[in-house]
Parts: structure tokens; sequence; C-alpha cells
């Protein structure tokens, strides 16, 4: 009898085992629903129809005034991707699967698509604060700060270059809203917690520059006769310390 | 002798007076053309202005990570521009005016 219960109870733990195994499932990776925002994301009108990417980025940045007759229907052109992204600077983890083993060959055409999500989402804060919803724009601006640490996660140089161009917009939108009277304090503390823990200086640079050198590395494994120098420390040190600053007007902002 | 005088200053009281154009039939035909070409002249010349202030289309650029951190580092200040363009061409929307759908639905 002993000998049964014993083999039953062993039975019972591998069957739980087993059980526990099969619901573990694997973290949503954010990447493939930016993947998914990419595909469906419709690129703003270039420069012909008198919408440029720097008068967007204006708008975004609020030293231009919003006109809805003119950028309304961008972003509702738009408003499935935004969506699928402001749900995804919410997941954990953001792999990109880039394939550093090509070398300089790498694709790394999700920098693009990101760039232009991210001065979307911008636009598309303007477009709420333009109509006093303050407190929807800062949700919005802080999804675009939770998608530049996404863009820039396990990046080289490049990753964190492109994604300083989307986090910047989104820090002085949330220095202006800081100051708006509707922002209330439950509001500020939000704002405090998701740029609070976002690095220093914006992105971890020592280590996106330990992943150039390996980069560089493999690059002239590749091509033996390439003479290519390391990025100049002094020009990332210059632009990490520009970040450092937009991060802190943010917290201080927040905290008045 | 006062009365030359008088003469010498009433002479004087002449001026030389530009005589009037002789009447050129030819020209006269010319005139209508003339403005029409300065207007030509005008509207070509703002014309070249305006083809040459127009935004310059970048070159195609491989969205690589040797090729964008080359810009990134050499050309800072092109970087967001050229992302925005590769971004245009990378997934491209296809039932956009003048995109593949609308291509395939003439043939």
């Amino acid at each position: 009898m002993k000998r049964v219960l014993e083999v039953l109870t062993t039975c019972a733990v591998a069957v739980c085992l087993l059980a526990s195994r099969g619901d573990a499932q694997p973290a949503t990776n954010a990447a493939l629903r930016y993947w998914m925002a990419f595909a469906l994301m419709k690129d703003p009108p270039d420069g012909r129809s008198g919408i440029t990417a720097e008068f967007l980025d204006r708008v975004g940045a609020g030293t231009a005034a919003w006109d809805e007759t003119q950028l309304g229907s961008i972003v509702d052109d738009n408003r499935e991707a935004l969506m699928i992204m402001w749900r995804a600077t919410k997941l954990p983890v953001c792999d990109w699967g880039l394939e550093y083993e090509l070398g300089p060959q790498t694709p790394i055409a999700h920098l693009a698509k990101a760039r232009v999500l991210a001065r979307l989402n911008a636009v598309a804060g303007a477009r709420l604060a333009s109509r006093g919803e303050w407190g929807r724009a800062v949700d919005v601006w802080l999804a675009g700060v939770r998608f530049s640490q996404h863009v820039a996660n396990g990046g080289t140089l490049i990753s964190l270059l492109s994604a300083r161009l989307s986090l910047s917009p989104s820090l002085k939108s949330l220095v202006r809203a800081a100051s708006q009277s509707s922002v209330d304090a439950g509001r500020r503390q939000q704002i405090a917690a998701v740029v609070g823990a976002i690095p220093d200086a914006g992105f971890d640079w020592a280590d996106a520059m330990r992943r150039e050198a390996d980069a560089l590395a493999i690059a002239k494994r590749l091509n033996p006769g390439l003479n290519a120098p390391m990025p100049s420390q002094a020009a990332v040190d210059r632009t990490a310390n520009e970040v450092r600053a937009e991060r802190r007007a943010v917290l201080d902002a927040a905290a008045k | 002798m006062n009365q030359r005088d008088d003469i010498e200053a009433r002479l004087r009281e002449f001026r030389p007076r530009r005589p009037a154009m002789i009447p050129d039939e030819r020209l006269q035909l010319l005139r209508g053309p003339i403005w029409i070409a300065v207007a030509a002249a005008i509207a070509a010349s703002m014309l070249i202005v305006a083809w040459l202030r127009r935004p310059s289309t970048p070159e195609p650029v491989a969205p690589t990570l040797g090729t964008l951190t080359a810009i990134a580092l050499e050309r800072p200040d092109d970087l967001d521009a050229v992302l925005t363009t590769i971004s245009r061409t990378s997934l491209p929307d296809v039932t956009r005016p003048g995109g593949a759908l609308q291509s395939l639905s003439k043939l």
C-alpha cells in the first residue's frame, strides 16, 4: 500500500510539474507588436504637400500651432498603429532580434519606422494638448518615453541616437505639460515615476558603446582591411549630457 | 543798346527741346511681342528659382547598421531625414494613391 502511495504521489508531482511548465507563457515581445504598428502606419506625406517632417516635429514639440485641417487626418489615419504602439509600450520585454553577426550589413530598418511612429505620437499628443486634454496628452508622451527605451533596447550607438530623436520631444512636451494647472498631482507623480525610471542620461550609453566595439570587431573580422575607428567618446558624452539635462528638467517640473 | 539787351534776354529764354521721335512702324509692331517676351523671361526665371529651392530628394540609403551608423557619426544633422526617407520606402502602404494595388487594378 505504501509503495502504491509513493508511486501515486510521484505521478501527481510529475503531472503538476508538466502542467506548470505548459502554463508558463513567454512574455509577449513588444517588438512584434511594434512591427504590426509599422505595417499599419501610414507615413505622413512628404514635403511636396507642404507638411514637412520638420513642421511635424515643431508641432509635436509645441513650437508650432496645431492645425486640425492640415494635420487631423494624419493622426486619424494612424490611429490603429498608435493604439498598438501605446499598448506595446507597457510590455516588459522588447527584443528586436537583430543579426549583429552580419556586421555592417545588419538590417536595422525598424529604426526608420520607429522614428516616424514616434513623430506621429508626438503630433497626437500635441492634438490632445490643443484641445486642453492635457491628462491624455501626458499619457501619450509617457508612451513616447517608454517607446524610446524599447527602441534603444539591446542596440548599438545608432539605436540610441535614433531613439534619442524620439525621446527628446516627449521630454520637452512633458515639461510643458507639468506647468499646466489642469495636470493634477497624481499625473505629476506618474510623470516622475516613468521618467525617473529611465537611466539618468536617458539610455545606457556605456552599454551601447560596448556593443559598438563588439560590432566593430565583427566588421573587422569580416573585412580585415576595414579602417573604421570607434565613435568619439566625447561626442557621446555630450549627447548623453544633453539628454540628462532634458530628463532633469522633466523631474524638476513634475516636482513643483 | 537797351533794345539789343532786351532781344538777347528774350533769346536766352529759349530752351532746347528734344525733338519728337520719328514714328517707326516696325518698332510699334514689336511693342506687343517685347512685353510678352519680358513676361515669359520673368516667369521662366521664377520657375528656375522655385526648382532650385525645392527640397532635394536624398539618395536612397540602405537601412543597415554600417550605413546608418556612418551617417549618424559623420552627418548627424542628416540622420532624421534619412530615417524618414527609409521609412517611406520600407513596408510601403500598398493602398495609397499610386500604390501597388492601384497599379495592379489597371492591368
